[in-house]
């Protein structure tokens, strides 16, 4: 049962992440996350991390899927605005490097010697225990993080208000030293 | 089957997936949800490597470390979509190649 | 510090203190300022140096004036110190005495010159350099006067240096003394290996230490196939120290660049390059005696080629027809008398003819300098003549010192030459060793006699005969200024009356000058010592001898240039053999070309070929390959940057999937 679940669930996931990579629109890049953050979910539910599964949903699909979503929205690309593709000679030059990443990464983890799957109590994974843990062990990191959210808010606040370049003209021509293809 | 190799497995996929939507596509949002796949798969591994080494203390230290990477991944998409907006803001474009100011 | 001894502190500095405000305040001082300074700087350390002398002269002992420790490392210990015993005290009193004189008839020579602060303060520097030198209480100390004589000489001959032939006459002087610096250095070192000091005092006190002894006498076998050559290390450092003296005095086989000198201006040719600084070789072996005595070889080298330096030098001096050059090679044959002197033992009788020599060969350079002044700068004896009743005072001046060199009694020459003599015949006249003796008695004699031959050759084609220069010139000649006559006649004095500090016993004299060195310096060998006084009747004998000489060749000089001065060429013309001969001799038996053939020209091919093959080719090679490298890499590394984020996104997975691929490996093969 649960190892059918673990299978579906993984499948799920790397359909999901392989929609995302593969749409040409962003919204549907972003839709497909969803089923992708869903399945990881999923995934941790059967690794006894439920605690981690409701915060997968929350703050993934929660917020920062809705926050894509909201700046896809929010900017309403049109066609060309979504950029061009990359020629497919590239797009599979890509997908083999990618293989041959995957290999090498395979090949890393797989060192790990087998292991039998322990026992663990119900206790394990819930958000006490990860509390506990986190406040005993890893209070510095925590803290550190707190200060990395306070920066990346202000950033963002700053970034997104402020206007780059030419503060006017809703559509400014291309520096001539573009070189880019469109 | 659950397995460790397995999990593994299941996250060095999703990694790479990851890392092929970051090289081979050209719009920035799609790199950004990219690299949430990246951040997703790391996860994954955390969380294997809890669940199969719980320790005599069982205490989820992977679980902290996701928890962080979190964080992270909500502070990077924070700032990157930021970023995003401020750059379609001024150049009406969402494509990395046209992303070249800083150019030689 | 007693009186004396502050006196003796102070010496040298007042020469440095001239030294520094010509060098430094020459612009402002001026021409009359700068001379002033410069002056009175040299005057003031001769007046120091008299509490000094007296001191010395009185008590005998040495005056010393410990200033400071200047190398203090482990086992290295100098002190900056000075010394003045009984032998630096003479040095003291001709440096500081003959160069005060010299100071002061440069005042007059160079009033007409451009840049009279910049000669007083070389000249200052040199006087600062030479006290140094002679007063050093170690070896080290004396290195430092060594060189810094050898640098102020550099500068002092080529002062004129807007003439390349001038500068390159400097610079010839300053490459030669290199190579005897580099065996003075090389004797410092050994001495330092063997006795763990410099001061003069230790080394001859540990000289009787037997194993310091079995050290210095241990004997290497240096024989190449079937050349038996066996050298104790006390010979090795005392070649390497006369390598050193040899090089600073003139001796064969560098003395070349001493005629080439006399580019400089004609006081300091008197002062450097025959009073004082040519002389520190000779002062540098008798403060050492007692080393050298204990390496009979180097003895018998030192007395060769001092012998030899002497006759060669002499013959070349026949046939020269620049005033300046006829008395430079004229220094360097009575340098070579003088270390003839020390290596049969006469370290007093060689130290003698120092003192004597700065007198009359410094009052014959300033004679010649008063000539060429009043000829407003004609050197050229062939030009000269009938200057007799144009400069009396200078005529009058130049015959005393011309007598003196010649060695007619009871002029200073006489004495010194003749103790010189005395030793080098010793050995044949005693019976000892008569093959040795008579080799560097007739050495000696042929050298001095042919003195007498080109001395009064100068003399007479200078001030005799009529004149054969052109007539404006000879009429235009003067007398001159009291600043350039009173060296010459204070210097004609002490040409005089030097001679007699040192009668020698063979005429009931006292010999004091002998025995008042007889203290400092090594008694060698020891049986002729004490064997002297049954010889006096050969000593006599050979006087008479050499005095009969010296009037005869005398004569025969002044009847030839004044009643036959064809003679010469018609001698050459009849005869091709001679005539060769004469060329061969007047053109300095091209010792000049062959160094320049043998030496010169293949250090300059070898540095030209390291700079091709080693500079240009390898080491510039290297440079610019390596350059090249980074230019290319750096062209290649520069086309990565392109600022498109995709591109630094691949080299960021390509350099993560390289890292991984290596852990990977490592992994492996653990």
């Amino acid at each position: 049962m649960r190892d059918a679940f673990f299978v579906a669930f993984s499948f799920l996931a790397i359909f999901g992440g392989f929609l995302t990579v593969s749409r040409r629109d962003p919204m549907y890049s972003a839709l497909s996350l969803i089923l992708f953050f869903g399945a990881i979910s999923g995934v941790m539910m059967i690794l006894a991390a439920p605690f981690l599964a409701l915060m997968q949903l929350m703050v993934y699909a929660g917020a920062i899927l809705v926050l894509f979503i909201f700046v896809i929205m929010l900017l309403a690309l049109r066609g060309e605005e979504i950029g061009g593709e990359r020629p497919w000679p590239l797009q599979l030059l890509a997908g083999i490097g990618c293989a041959v990443l995957f290999g090498l990464i395979a090949a890393a983890m797989l060192r790990a010697p087998f292991q039998a799957l322990p026992k663990v109590g119900p206790e394990f994974g819930s958000p006490e225990q990860v509390g506990r843990t986190m406040f005993a062990e890893f209070v510095l990191p925590f803290e550190v993080v707190s200060v990395l959210i306070l920066a990346a808010t202000m950033g963002a606040v700053v970034l997104a208000k402020k206007n780059l370049g030419k503060p006017e003209g809703p559509a400014v021509d291309a520096p001539k030293d573009h070189g880019g293809t469109h | 089957m659950l397995t460790l190799h397995n999990c593994l497995l299941l996250s060095a996929i999703l990694f790479a997936t990851g890392v092929f939507g970051v090289i081979a596509r050209r719009n920035v949002l799609i790199v950004l949800m990219s690299i949430e796949l990246m951040l997703n798969g790391v996860n994954i591994a955390f969380v294997s490597f809890a669940r199969f080494y719980p320790g005599s203390s069982q205490a989820p230290a992977g679980h902290v470390f996701v928890l962080l990477t979190m964080a992270v991944a909500a502070a990077e998409a924070a700032v990157g979509l930021a970023i995003v907006i401020a750059w379609f803001r001024n150049r009406k474009t969402t494509d990395t190649e046209e992303m070249r100011s800083l150019r030689w | 510090m007693n009186e004396a001894s502050r006196c003796l502190a102070v010496v040298p500095f007042l020469c440095l203190a001239g030294f520094l405000a010509n060098g430094l305040l020459g612009r402002r001082l001026g021409r009359n300022g700068g001379a002033a300074v410069g002056v009175a700087a040299a005057i003031a350390s001769f007046l120091f140096s008299i509490p000094v002398a007296r001191e010395v002269f009185s008590t005998g002992e040495a005056v010393k004036a410990d200033l400071f420790s200047w190398i203090d490392v482990s086992d290295l210990q100098v002190k900056f110190a000075f010394l003045c015993d009984r032998l630096s005290v003479i040095m003291l009193l001709v440096v500081t005495g003959v160069g005060s004189l010299i100071h002061l008839y440069s005042a007059g020579y160079m009033a007409h010159d451009a840049s009279v602060p910049r000669y007083f303060a070389y000249l200052n520097l040199f006087m600062f350099s030479m006290l140094l030198l002679v007063l050093g209480d170690n070896l080290l100390l004396m290195f430092v006067g060594w060189e810094g004589v050898g640098l102020c000489s550099y500068l002092l001959i080529g002062f004129w240096f807007e003439d390349p032939e001038k500068a390159y006459a400097g610079r010839k002087a300053f490459i030669v003394n290199r190579i005897g610096d580099f065996g003075f250095a090389l004797g410092l070192f050994a001495i330092f290996m063997v006795f763990h000091s410099f001061d003069y005092e230790t080394i001859r006190a540990n000289l009787g230490d037997s194993n310091i002894r079995e050290k210095l006498l241990h004997t290497f076998d240096l024989g190449i196939w079937f050349v038996d050559v066996k050298l104790s290390l006390v010979g090795a450092i005392t070649l390497a120290f006369f390598l050193g003296a040899a090089g600073k005095s003139a001796q064969i086989p560098l003395y070349v660049w001493l005629p080439d000198a006399m580019a400089g201006p004609t006081p300091v040719s008197a002062l450097i390059h025959a009073a004082t600084m040519v002389t520190s070789g000779i002062y540098m072996i008798c403060r050492l005696s007692h080393l050298f005595v204990m390496a009979p070889p180097t003895m018998d080298i030192i007395a060769g080629v001092g012998g030899a330096t002497a006759v060669f030098a002499a013959l070349m001096a026949l046939a020269q027809n620049d005033i300046k050059k006829v008395l430079a090679y004229s220094t360097v044959s009575q340098l070579g008398l003088m270390f003839l002197a020390l290596g049969t033992g006469g370290f007093s009788a060689g130290f003698f003819h120092v003192f004597t020599h700065a007198f009359f060969k410094a009052l014959l350079f300033l004679g010649a300098g008063s000539v060429i002044h009043a000829l407003s700068g004609e050197q050229d004896l062939r030009r000269m003549g009938g200057l007799k009743n144009k400069l009396p005072a200078t005529f009058a001046t130049m015959l005393i010192g011309t007598l003196a060199i010649t060695g007619i009694p009871p002029f200073a020459g006489f004495f010194s030459k003749d103790e010189i003599l005395w030793k080098a015949w010793e050995g044949c006249l005693t019976g000892q060793n008569v093959g040795h003796g008579l080799v560097l008695g007739l050495l000696g004699t042929v050298a001095s006699a042919m003195t007498a031959f080109y001395m009064f050759r100068l003399l007479t084609m200078a001030f005799l005969g009529a004149p054969r220069g052109s007539a404006e010139a000879h009429s235009h000649a003067h007398e001159s200024p009291w600043t350039m006559t009173l060296p010459l006649i204070v210097l004609a004095i002490c040409s005089v009356a030097a001679g007699f500090l040192n009668v020698p016993h063979a005429l009931h004299g006292g010999a004091h000058f002998s025995a008042w060195l007889q203290p400092v310096v090594a008694a060698w060998p020891e049986i002729a010592t004490a064997q002297h006084v049954s010889h006096h009747s050969a000593e006599r004998g050979l006087m008479v001898v050499s005095t009969l000489i010296a009037f005869g060749v005398s004569g025969f000089a002044l009847w030839i240039y004044l009643k036959r001065p064809g003679l010469p060429a018609e001698v050459i013309q009849k005869s091709p053999g001679l005539g060769q001969l004469y060329a061969l001799v007047r053109d300095k038996f091209y010792i000049d070309e062959a160094y320049d053939r043998v030496v010169v020209r293949p250090v300059k091919l070898t540095a030209f070929a390291l700079w091709i093959f080693v500079d240009v080719l390898i080491i510039d090679m290297f440079i610019n390959v390596a350059a090249l490298v980074a230019e290319v890499v750096s062209e290649a590394a520069r086309r990565l940057q392109d600022g498109v984020v995709g591109t630094y996104a691949v080299w960021f997975l390509a350099g993560a999937m390289l890292l991984l691929g290596y852990f990977l490996y490592i992994l492996g093969a653990a």
